[in-house]
Formats: C-alpha cells, structure tokens, sequence
C-alpha cells in the first residue's frame, strides 16, 4: 500500500503542475534599417492576454537574447540581470505597463487563438522599429549610446 | 595673533582665486565630463598594386558602400572620419614618405588619429545567373590591430547592373549587426580598459641598456619596466611582445577610458608621463629620458 501511495502521489502531483510553455520568437523580413518583422507566439490562461504575452516574448528576446542567424544576433540590452537590477522602473513600464507598444508599427493578430491544455495560444506578426527601441533605451540610460558613451 | 588670522585668510583667498583662474572660464563646464568616443574611421580594401589614395576616386561603387557603411554609424548618432578628407590633408601636408602601399595605409590611419578603422572590401561577381555584389566588413583597433567586427555581406544575385543598388543592399544586411558586435567590443574597453602600445628604447649614444642593473636594488631595467607595468597598467592588464637589450615592447598595455582618481579622461600622454616619472624617479634614476606619443603609441627612448 505504502509503495503503491509513494508511485502514485508523484504521478499525480506531475499531471496537476503548470504546463511548460515556451514561446517560440522568429525573424521575418527587414522592412527597411531599423524596422523589423517578427512573428511570436504567446500564451495566457485568458484568451485576451495571449496576444500580449505574443508582443512581450518578441520584445523580450530582441532586449535579452537576439536572434542568432539574423542581424539582431545581439540582444539590445548585454546583460539582462544587470538591467533588471538596475533599470527596474524603466522595465517595469516597458512590460507591465505597455510602454512597447510604442515601438509596434504594424501588427498582424488575425491567428486563430487556440485554446490549449492550461490555457490559450496564439501567433502575431510585428513590425517593430528597433532604431526607435534603442534611442529610448540610449536616452533611458538603460543601455550606452555607440562608442565609449 | 591677528595678523596672523588675516595672513592666514589672505592665504586661504589666494588659493581659492588660483584654482578659479587656474581654468579657463570661456571653457569650464562646472565639472561636467564627456566622455572621449573613438575616432573611427572607414577606409576601402586595396588589393595588391591598388592605391589607396586613388582607388576611390576610379570606383563609384566602392564610394557608395563607404557612404553607406558611414551611414550606418550616423544613424546611432556617431560620427565617424572623413577617409577621403584627411587623404587629401595629407595629400596637402606631404606626410606620405614612401610609395609602399601598407605604408600608405598605416600613415593615413596614423595621421587621421582613428582608435579604430573599418576596411571595406567591395567584390563584384557577374555571372550567367545574374550580378551579385559581395561585402567584407572588418574593424581593426588601430594601436594593436585586434579585430572588433567582421562581417560578410551579400546583396544576392540579381540580372542588373546596378551595381550601386546591390552595394547599398549588401552594406544593409550586415551593418547592423556589425555595429552591434562592435558596441559589444566597445563594452569590454569601457570595463576593462583600451589597449595602448609602449615602445621602450634605447638611444645608441646611452650609456646604459635594458639589463642595467638599476636603482636601490640593482634590478635589471626591463625588470623594473616590467614589476611597474604589472603595478601601472590597469586591471594588472598587460603583454609585453619582446625584450632586447636595446628594445622593450608592451605590444598590448590596458589603460582606463577615465582617470580612476578624478573622473576626468584618461589619455595615452597621461600614462606616457608616469612611465617617464617612474624612470626620472629614485627607484630607477636615469637623467635624460625622451618620450613621444603617436595615437595610441607610446614611444619611450633612454637617453
């Protein structure tokens, strides 16, 4: 009985935890220079915020890890635990607050939102102008203008 | 007593009027400092037999991808050289001495100051599937010639001769992560200090060579150079190339972007003073010492 409870108890505790969701972040085309096109997946328990989570993933990934293979290879921001730490605030508006959407030109959100096991899915298509993201994060002081500065 | 308090303000007055006049009120910014940014500048690719102070001149294409690249680093909001502009500045200055054309290259670099240049080499491949126009990037920290960037580029092949188009084209695929790759270069000299070369001579007239035993402890000199470069050289950062007993080369010395005492910008001519005045000083005791600086170069001759 006692062995049955101690193979069971796991198996269940597993099949009750969060699903693991990753976004997947790809390259689309390059617009012009400093304008790009991303296509991004997101996730939510609510249908309405998988779009969002979609548009914070691409801005995640073009701040924190870049894009190997494309010429946004190198994320804006060098170190995202320094940035973090340092430039909470400036972070907390881009993200939580919505301040990204100031960097979208055009969004394609007309994907079906598929509804998955923990929640919802979701694709968008982003045009986002990254020489626009950048002199905020110049300005911001969040990351050093080109050169020594 | 009280003469002594008015000498003693009259004293205090004059220092504070000194260290106000000291600086130039036209130029004083109340303590604000900007940080000096690299000179960089973008040169085109000479293959053997080219010259590089007329290769621009024939080639249309080529100055558009150098346009273009200089583009580039306008559009992070920096400046970079004028190659052409300072080729005829030492056009009109004289300053070539020889034919050669590396030495060319290196007397233009040397003479525009540029911390870092940026070679362009532009190839144009036509073919029955079409033209395409090929882009090699490369970025060299001038004193050291270590790398900070290479990319390569193409505009793909198209049926056209427009060449120009397919430049601008291949200079757009790459030059952003060009410059992002360079920044992060930039990144670890603002951390751990730019690279400056001493060269350590000694004059054929002197007396004394690179193993005299100098100072209160009869060390040889190179090793005082070197125990003083391992003190001096920021983050303990150093390489030293070779050692003669005529000649003393740190190939690569690490010196901060910014004086870690005032906050001020740190300079090569700053670190070429404290060698001359740890070799002037008791711990060595040489007389007569030369010093010369050329960019990043420090040029240090015992007399």
């Amino acid at each position: 009985m006692k062995l049955v409870f101690l193979v069971v108890l796991p198996l269940f505790l597993f099949s009750c935890s969060p699903v693991q969701y990753s976004s997947i972040v790809k390259f689309e085309n390059k617009e012009s220079v400093g304008s790009y096109i991303l296509s991004a997946t997101g996730f939510s328990k609510k249908s309405t915020e998988a779009i969002i989570d979609a548009e914070k993933n691409a801005f995640k990934v073009l701040l924190f890890k870049g894009l190997p293979g494309t010429d946004l290879s190198v994320p804006l921001i060098e170190s995202q635990s320094t940035a973090e730490a340092e430039h909470k605030n400036y972070l907390d508006r881009l993200f939580n607050e919505g301040g990204y959407a100031a960097f979208i030109m055009n969004r394609n959100t007309s994907f079906p939102i598929k509804k998955i096991k923990g929640g919802y899915e979701t694709s968008v298509i982003l045009k986002i102008n990254i020489q626009a993201l950048r002199k905020d994060l110049e300005q911001n002081k969040v990351i050093r203008k080109f050169g020594y500065k | 007593m009280m003469n002594t308090k008015v000498l003693f303000i009259g004293v205090l007055l004059f220092v504070g009027l000194h260290k106000v006049n000291a600086q130039v009120k036209a130029t004083d910014s109340g303590g604000d400092v900007q940080k000096v940014q690299p000179k960089i500048m973008v040169i085109p690719y000479v293959k053997e037999g080219e010259d590089l102070r007329t290769i621009l001149e024939a080639d249309v294409n080529k100055r558009i991808c150098i346009t273009k690249i200089k583009e580039s680093f306008d559009n992070r909001g920096f400046t970079t050289v004028d190659f052409v502009a300072k080729l005829k500045a030492a056009k009109d200055n004289n300053v070539f001495t020889s034919n050669n054309q590396t030495d060319i290259k290196s007397q233009i670099i040397q003479m525009s100051g540029a911390d870092v240049y940026v070679q362009a080499e532009v190839n144009v491949d036509k073919g029955q599937n079409g033209t395409e126009v090929r882009l090699i990037l490369t970025a060299y920290e001038s004193s050291t010639g270590n790398s900070l960037s290479n990319k390569v580029g193409n505009s793909g092949r198209w049926f056209s001769d427009d060449i120009a188009k397919m430049a601008t084209k291949a200079v757009d695929q790459i030059s952003e992560d060009f410059l992002n790759v360079m920044q992060t270069k930039f990144t670890d000299i603002v951390n751990n200090g730019k690279s400056i070369i001493i060269d350590v001579s000694i004059d054929p007239s002197s007396s004394y060579n690179l193993s005299s035993e100098m100072g209160p402890d009869g060390l040889p000199l190179s090793d005082l150079l070197e125990i003083w470069m391992e003190e001096s050289s920021y983050k303990n950062n150093y390489h030293i190339q070779g050692t003669t007993d005529l000649k003393m080369i740190f190939d690569d010395v690490k010196i901060p972007l910014i004086d870690q005492s005032t906050g001020k910008n740190y300079q090569p001519n700053r670190f070429a003073l404290e060698i001359w005045k740890f070799l002037k000083s008791p711990k060595v005791g040489l007389t007569n010492v030369g010093k010369e600086i050329k960019g990043n170069t420090v040029y240090i001759t015992i007399k």
